[in-house]
C-alpha cells in the first residue's frame, strides 16, 4: 500500500463519523431533489382550503404564505418538508446522543436512519406533506423539556400540534409517560391548559383566512373524521384505521425508533418492520391511488 | 453428545482420504442432479442463447464476434463461439460450461471455508460447504435446467473474494474480479465486502482496481481480433445498464410493493438507499473492534450481496444467486442463520420454478414479504453482533 494512501485511510477513519454525516446529508439532499417534480394525482386536495378543509388552518396559512415565494407552491411545501426531514434527523441525533452517552455510533446511525427512512422521503418530498416539520418541532420540544426549559418546550409542541393536529396523540402519550415519573395530577392539569391554548390557537389561525373562529376549532379535529381527499366522512372503519395510520405513520415511526434506541438492546428488526409497513402504506396511497 | 453452535456432526473423523472419496461422491451426485435437467429447454435458451449460438455458428469464424448482438459480453460470446466448433448440441455444451463453473464455485467456497476452519474439522467443514453449494437446488436449476451463467460469474466473484480477502493476493483477485464482471455486471455485488476489507485491513492498495479494466480488455482480445472496437467490452456494459427501467423486475424484493413507482424518479433513490445501507455496515464493521475470521467475511459477503439485490431496482430473479450460495455456507458456522438460509433457498427456488419451470404460482407479494422478513432478520443479526462487539470494546475501532 502507498504511504499516502495509508495516511488518507487513517485520516478518514479518525474522522469517520463527521465525514459520514456530511456525505449522507449531501446524498439525502440529492435524492430528495428528484421527487420534487413528481406528484401523486390527488396532491391538490391537500392544499385546497376552499373545499376539503381537513388540514389545520395554520397549515393553510403556510400554504398561503409560500405563494409569495418564487417557486411553485407544492415545490415550496416539499422543500419545507425537506428542511423538516433534516431537522428531525438532527434532533434524533441529539436525543439519541443524550440516551447513549459515550456512544457515538448510535446517534450517527439514528441520523442516517431517519434521513434515509423511506417513510420521511415518501411523506415529505414525494407527497408534499409537512409531517416531518411538525415532528421536528415536537422533538425540539421534547429536547427542551429534558433540559428543563419547559415553557419553550410547550411553545414548540404547541406549534407542532397547531400545524399538524394529529401530533396531539403524541402529546398525550408524552404527558402520560411523564405522569408515570412525576406528579400526575398537576401534569394533567397543565396538559388541560395546553389543550385550551391549542383550541384557542386553532380558532385564531382561521381568522386571517376569512374563516370563523369556530370553524378553526372544528378543523383541529377534522383529521379524526374526514377523508382529506374527498372532504367527506370515512365510508368504513377500515378506511378510518388506514387514514389514522397514514396521519400518524411518520411521527409514529420516528418516535418508536427513538424509543427503541433508548432501550438497552436495539430492536432493529422491530424498527425495520415498523418503517417498512408504514412505507408500504404510503406507497400504496401514492402509487396505487 | 451436547452439540454447540459450531459443531456440525462428527466432523473430526473425516480424514484426508475419506475427504477425497466423499468429495468425489458429492461431485457425482451434483453432476447427476444436473444431468436430470439436461434436456430441458428454458425460455432464455430458446429465445436468446440458441439464437446467438446459431448466429455465431453461421458465420463460423472469429469475425462472428463483431456481428454478435447478444446481451452477454464478449468473453461469454467467445465461449459460445468456441462451443460452435464442438460436435455437441448447443443445449448440452452451453450447460456443460455452466456446470463446470458450478464445480469451480463449490471448490472455491470449500477452500475458503477450509482456510478458516481449524485442525481436524477442516475437511469436514470443507466437504459440507462443497456439498451445500454443489447440491444447492438453485445451482442445479440454474446450470442443469436453465443453461444460465450465474455459476460462472459467481465462481469468479468468489474466487476474487478468496484471493483478495483470504489469500491477500489483491492483483490476482482484482483481475479475476474483472473477469467476473465481463460475464455479468451482477458480479459487482462481491465488491462491497472487498472494499470494506480493503479499508479495514489496509494491506493492499486501491490501485489494484486497475486490474479490473485490464482484465476486461484482455478477455475481449478475441472480439477485438474479430473486428470489434478497442472499447467494445466497456460499451457493452453501458448498453446493458439501464436496459430494464423498472423498479421491480421479478425478483421478490422490497420494490415488489412499489412496482408502480416511476423508475426515472425512484431508481436513483434505490441506489442511494443501497449505498447508505452498505456504508452503515462498513462503519460498524470498522468501529466494532472485532477480529474477523474467514467465516465472518463469508457471512458479511452474503449480507452485502443480499443487500444489493433486496434494495436495488431492476433485479431479476437470478441476481441473488451469490447470497443464495453463501448464506447456507455461513449457516454451517452460525446456527442462527440456518432457518433463514433454508427459507431463502425455498423462496428463491419457488420464484425460479414458477417463472421458468411452470410450477404452481405464489403471489410475488407473498414471496417478497418472506424475503423481506429473512433479509431484516439477517440484517438485525449482522448489525446486532457487530454492535455487541462495539459495546464490548467500548468503540475501540479497527485493530
Amino acid at each position: 500500500m502507498l504511504r499516502i494512501e495509508r495516511k488518507l485511510l487513517e485520516w478518514i477513519e479518525k474522522h469517520m463519523y463527521i465525514l459520514i454525516l456530511l456525505l449522507v446529508s449531501a446524498l439525502a439532499l440529492y435524492i430528495r431533489r428528484i421527487p420534487i417534480w413528481w406528484n401523486p394525482e390527488n396532491v391538490a386536495a391537500y392544499f385546497d382550503c376552499h373545499e376539503n378543509t381537513v388540514q389545520s388552518f395554520l397549515y393553510y396559512l403556510l400554504v398561503r404564505g409560500v405563494q409569495y415565494l418564487p417557486a411553485l407552491p407544492v415545490h415550496s411545501i416539499k422543500w419545507i418538508s425537506v428542511a423538516g426531514d433534516f431537522g428531525t434527523a438532527a434532533l434524533c441525533l441529539l436525543l439519541a446522543g443524550e440516551n447513549k452517552k459515550g456512544n457515538e455510533l448510535v446517534p450517527v446511525f439514528c441520523y442516517i436512519g431517519c434521513l434515509f427512512s423511506p417513510v420521511l422521503i415518501l411523506r415529505g418530498c414525494v407527497w408534499a406533506q409537512i409531517d416531518s416539520l411538525a415532528v421536528m418541532l415536537f422533538l425540539l420540544g421534547q429536547l427542551l423539556w429534558r433540559r428543563e426549559r419547559k415553557a419553550f418546550a410547550a411553545v414548540f409542541v404547541l406549534l407542532a400540534a397547531l400545524l399538524y393536529p394529529s401530533m396531539l396523540v403524541f402529546v398525550f402519550l408524552l404527558v402520560w409517560k411523564a405522569g408515570e415519573e412525576a406528579e400526575a395530577g398537576l401534569l394533567w392539569l397543565k396538559a388541560l391548559g395546553f389543550f385550551s391554548v391549542w383550541v384557542l390557537g386553532c380558532g385564531l389561525a382561521a381568522l386571517p383566512l376569512g374563516k370563523e373562529f369556530t370553524e378553526g376549532v372544528k378543523n383541529g379535529f377534522a383529521w379524526l373524521s374526514f377523508d382529506p381527499v374527498t372532504g367527506e366522512g370515512f365510508a368504513a372503519g377500515l378506511d378510518w384505521i388506514m387514514e389514522m395510520l397514514v396521519n400518524l405513520g411518520l411521527a409514529g415511526s420516528v418516535i418508536v425508533g427513538l424509543a427503541l434506541v433508548r432501550r438497552r438492546r436495539l430492536y432493529l428488526f422491530s424498527m425495520l418492520g415498523v418503517h417498512f409497513l408504514i412505507t408500504v402504506l404510503y406507497g400504496s396511497r401514492l402509487f396505487f391511488g | 453428545m451436547r452439540r454447540t453452535g459450531r459443531e456440525v456432526g462428527d466432523l473430526k473423523s473425516i480424514t484426508r482420504r475419506k475427504f477425497g472419496a466423499a468429495l468425489a461422491a458429492v461431485s457425482v451426485l451434483g453432476l447427476v442432479l444436473r444431468l436430470l435437467g439436461f434436456n430441458f429447454e428454458g425460455v432464455d435458451y430458446e429465445q436468446c442463447l440458441s439464437a446467438w449460438f446459431n448466429q455465431l455458428k453461421e458465420i463460423g469464424d472469429i469475425s462472428a464476434l463483431a456481428a454478435y448482438e447478444g446481451n452477454y459480453n464478449y468473453p461469454y460470446a467467445t465461449i459460445l463461439l468456441l462451443l460452435t466448433f464442438l460436435p455437441v448440441p448447443s443445449l448440452y455444451s452451453i450447460k456443460l460450461v455452466s456446470v463446470l463453473f458450478d464445480f469451480v464455485e463449490a471448490g472455491v467456497l470449500a477452500l475458503t471455508v477450509m482456510h478458516g476452519a481449524e485442525g481436524e474439522k477442516r475437511y469436514g467443514t470443507g466437504l459440507l460447504a462443497y456439498a451445500l453449494v454443489l447440491c444447492n437446488p438453485l445451482a442445479v436449476m440454474n446450470s442443469g435446467y436453465l443453461a444460465q451463467s450465474e455459476g460462472i460469474w459467481t465462481a469468479l466473484g468468489l474466487l476474487s473474494f478468496y484471493l483478495v480477502v483470504v489469500k491477500e493476493k489483491p492483483g490476482a483477485g482484482m483481475f479475476v474480479f474483472g473477469a467476473a464482471l465481463t460475464f455479468k455486471l451482477q458480479a459487482i455485488f462481491i465488491l462491497p465486502i472487498i472494499l470494506i476489507a480493503y479499508f479495514y485491513k489496509k494491506r493492499f492498495s486501491i490501485l489494484n482496481l486497475l486490474w479490473v479494466p485490464a482484465a476486461i480488455e484482455i478477455l475481449c482480445i478475441p472480439a477485438i481480433i474479430g473486428g470489434c472496437g478497442w472499447g467494445s467490452g466497456f460499451v457493452k456494459f453501458f448498453r446493458l445498464m439501464g436496459e430494464y427501467p423498472f423498479m421491480f423486475y421479478y425478483y421478490p424484493n422490497i420494490w415488489t410493493f412499489f412496482q408502480e413507482a416511476p423508475y426515472y424518479v425512484f431508481g436513483t433513490v434505490a441506489v442511494a438507499f443501497t449505498f447508505t445501507a452498505l456504508l452503515l455496515f462498513a462503519v460498524l464493521f470498522v468501529k466494532s473492534g472485532k477480529k474477523y475470521a474467514v467465516q465472518d467475511y463469508i457471512t458479511y459477503a452474503a449480507w452485502t450481496a443480499m443487500t444489493c439485490t433486496m434494495l436495488l431496482p431492476c433485479m431479476h430473479e437470478r441476481y441473488n444467486y451469490m447470497a443464495e450460495m453463501l448464506l447456507p455456507v455461513s449457516a454451517v458456522f452460525d446456527k442462527k442463520l440456518r432457518v433463514p438460509a433454508l427459507l431463502l433457498i425455498l423462496v428463491s427456488t419457488q420464484c425460479i420454478g414458477q417463472q421458468f419451470l411452470d410450477w404452481p404460482r405464489f403471489s410475488y407479494y407473498a414471496l417478497a414479504a418472506a424475503n423481506i422478513v429473512i433479509y431484516f432478520y439477517f440484517s438485525a443479526h449482522c448489525f446486532g453482533s457487530l454492535y455487541r462487539e462495539y459495546r464490548k470494546n467500548g468503540g475501540a475501532g479497527a485493530c
